[in-house]
């Protein structure tokens, strides 16, 4: 139950989100549930690396796709896509253990906030890779 | 002013808007090289970085012209991106002459800036499910809400006390922190979700994936200074809520 409330409350952050970046109406549900969908598969692999790494990988192949299909650069997309996996939650209690002078766990859960966001850059990389150089014959113009 | 004039302003326009907007470097390079070309300029060079960029075309009548534009203000708009990209696309497919494509650019640059009190809201909504999404109730919830929606009602007055970008991290930081602890001290409720859920419209995500994208497409210059700018941004937003945590 508590899992289902989450996952609302993640479509609608996300929606929110890029709303308050200036993003065009027609894109925010595509990238609501890009994000939702990026979080489910982090929440599945049980928050490890490999769930950022992977969840990136597969919210920037799904951005880059609709981006194409819609016409529309793929940045409008990806970027509030994605934002449901930053690790806001790391930065926080990594903050937390400094306050409390606790260096040790503050380094453990630092360390571990850091390669997540290298590991979504890193999927996101993939992504890029994979789709980014392929342009649609009609598409012509600076699209991607 | 003669036309090849006007289809500089327009390219350099359409450039400025980009970068100012925080659009990748490459697409403010594309679109620029796209349009000079159906401008009839074949022969354009431009470099961008994230805080300005040189252009120099060789006008129809053999002279060249060089322009310099530095970006002194970023911002972050989709929507505009969007606008000029598709301004940029209908001139490729030749469609429209420099004065129009002036015209267009122009209007779309003058729309005034989103109502403040829609940002306020869409920031609050925001910080407010984040919360949820992090574990929060209820109550958790409408304190997100209020600090979220205090935290970019502060955004006009630091654009107004000219504070450099990363400061008003560090200030956003404190912020958060600040006004979350004495709300969770009177209402109770959960102090991680709460933070975690207000600093997460912050965090530089943007800055990340635009890091990324650049060094793709071997644009290394601006990749780094992009990948700096959201690793520095992180860090003193983190910070800021540290220095209220430790008081």
């Amino acid at each position: 139950m508590e899992i289902i409330v989450q996952c609302i409350a993640c479509t609608f952050a996300t929606m929110f989100f890029g709303k308050l970046l200036g993003q065009p109406r027609q894109t925010l549900l595509y990238t609501a549930l890009i994000g939702l969908n990026g979080y489910v598969l982090y929440l599945l692999l049980g928050g490890s690396t490999l769930a950022f790494f992977l969840s990136g990988l597969v919210s920037g192949l799904l951005c880059e796709l609709i981006a194409r299909l819609q016409r529309m650069a793929t940045t409008l997309f990806l970027i509030s896509a994605i934002i449901p996996v930053v690790p806001g939650l790391g930065l926080y209690r990594t903050m937390m253990f400094v306050a409390a002078g606790d260096y040790a766990r503050a380094l453990a859960v630092g360390t571990e906030t850091l390669v997540g966001i290298g590991a979504i850059a890193l999927g996101l990389t993939i992504a890029t890779a994979v789709i980014g150089n392929i342009r649609f014959p009609s598409n012509n113009s600076s699209s991607t | 002013m003669e036309r090849a004039e006007i289809a500089v302003q327009v390219v350099v326009l359409a450039a400025r808007t980009i970068l100012e907007c925080s659009g990748e470097t490459y697409r403010a390079e594309e679109t620029a090289i796209l349009m000079c070309r159906s401008f009839g300029m074949s022969d354009a060079e431009i470099m961008a970085f994230p805080t300005g960029f040189t252009l120099a075309v060789r006008k129809p009548d053999g002279t060249t012209e060089t322009r310099v534009m530095r970006i002194q203000h970023r911002r972050i708009n989709l929507g505009l991106i969007n606008d000029i990209n598709s301004v940029s696309r209908r001139v490729v497919a030749r469609e429209l002459t420099p004065e129009q494509a002036l015209d267009e650019i122009m209007a779309l640059r003058s729309h005034p800036e989103p109502p403040m009190l829609r940002q306020i809201a869409l920031f609050a909504l925001a910080a407010g499910a984040f919360a949820v999404m992090f574990g929060g109730g209820v109550i958790e919830f409408f304190i997100s809400c209020f600090v979220g929606g205090i935290m970019q009602a502060c955004m006009p007055l630091y654009t107004k006390a000219r504070l450099p970008s990363l400061l008003v991290s560090l200030v956003s930081g404190v912020l958060a922190a600040g006004l979350s602890l004495p709300l969770l001290y009177v209402f109770g409720g959960s102090q991680e979700s709460v933070i975690s859920g207000t600093i997460m419209p912050l965090l530089p995500g943007l800055a990340m994936t635009n890091a990324v994208r650049d060094t793709m497409r071997g644009d290394l210059l601006s990749g780094m200074a992009r990948a700096t700018e959201a690793l520095v941004n992180a860090v003193l937003l983190a910070a800021g809520v540290a220095v209220v945590l430790m008081l």
